[in-house]
């Protein structure tokens, strides 16, 4: 785990999903508790809707920040395989804004608890300083791995 | 990207009770569940909020987006494959402006997939 160049990996080698539904572009900090990603809103993007990436995209984007948290401890830490990974909840969720088509969204993910392949945390997602999106989220790992 | 007609098709629209139930048809072949995933098709969760959001605009009249949620729980997983269409009942649809919340049972009578409580507004 020492000296992994985090923004050096392929986000694809973390996720199960495929284009064109990967919603995060690289992972830019782990540690126990938290995760932080980055991602550049392409403009045909299939949540970018009249140039705004929607409520939807981002989202997805915070399950995905998860999912590539598990990604990378299961390739990394623990030395196992992709798992597919389903939202349990949503709550809380607060819009504030949508990203413009061709900008970068940061997205941090504080883990609340995490017990027998359940994860609940909480999520932001900020452009340029500005808070557009706020969530708490339930996510569960499936068992099998791909 | 709207979902209607190409990850689902509204097959039924009725009002029981004052209450709109849409009977959507899912569509195993949309590009989505190629990429969620390869093989094993499962309805993102995301995807599910986004027809409810496509759905109430039908109720509405105006496209709607989502600004908030109170509580989105999915229950179940939701597969093109094994069901292959899936009602949405609408409950406590209120506007207020702009904004118009929402509950939403998803559901095929047998078990519920998705239960949601947002907020949309007209975008």
């Amino acid at each position: 785990m020492e000296n992994i160049n985090l923004e050096s990996i392929d986000i694809h080698t973390l996720l199960p999903q495929q284009e064109p539904f990967v919603m995060v572009g690289r992972l830019t900090h782990y540690d126990d508790e938290n995760v932080e990603t980055t991602t550049t809103i392409a403009p045909d993007n299939i949540f970018v809707d009249n140039g705004e990436f929607s409520s939807a995209g981002m989202i997805e984007n915070i399950a995905q920040t998860c999912a590539a948290r598990i990604g990378f401890i299961n390739k990394y830490i623990l030395k196992k395989g992709v798992q597919i990974g389903v939202i349990g909840n949503v709550r809380k969720l607060k819009i504030n804004g949508h990203p413009k088509a061709g900008s970068t969204i940061t997205t941090h993910v504080q883990i609340i608890e995490e017990l027998m392949g359940v994860t609940l945390a909480v999520a932001t997602v900020s452009c340029n300083g500005t808070l557009m999106a706020q969530s708490q989220i339930k996510l569960a790992v499936k068992e099998d791995e791909k | 990207m709207i979902l209607q007609n190409q990850l689902y098709t509204i097959s039924d629209h009725k009002t029981e009770g004052g209450k709109d139930i849409f009977t959507v048809a899912l569509n195993p072949e949309c590009f989505i569940y190629k990429a969620h995933f390869p093989g094993n098709p499962i309805t993102p969760g995301v995807c599910i909020v986004q027809t409810c959001a496509e759905l109430l605009g039908e109720i509405t009249g105006k496209k709607m987006e989502i600004i908030a949620a109170k509580d989105i729980k999915f229950l179940n997983v939701l597969s093109p494959l094994t069901t292959a269409t899936v009602d949405f009942a609408f409950s406590a649809v209120a506007s207020d402006g702009d904004n118009t919340t929402a509950k939403i049972s998803v559901t095929d009578g047998n078990e519920v997939f998705a239960t949601v409580a947002f907020t949309c507004s007209a975008h």
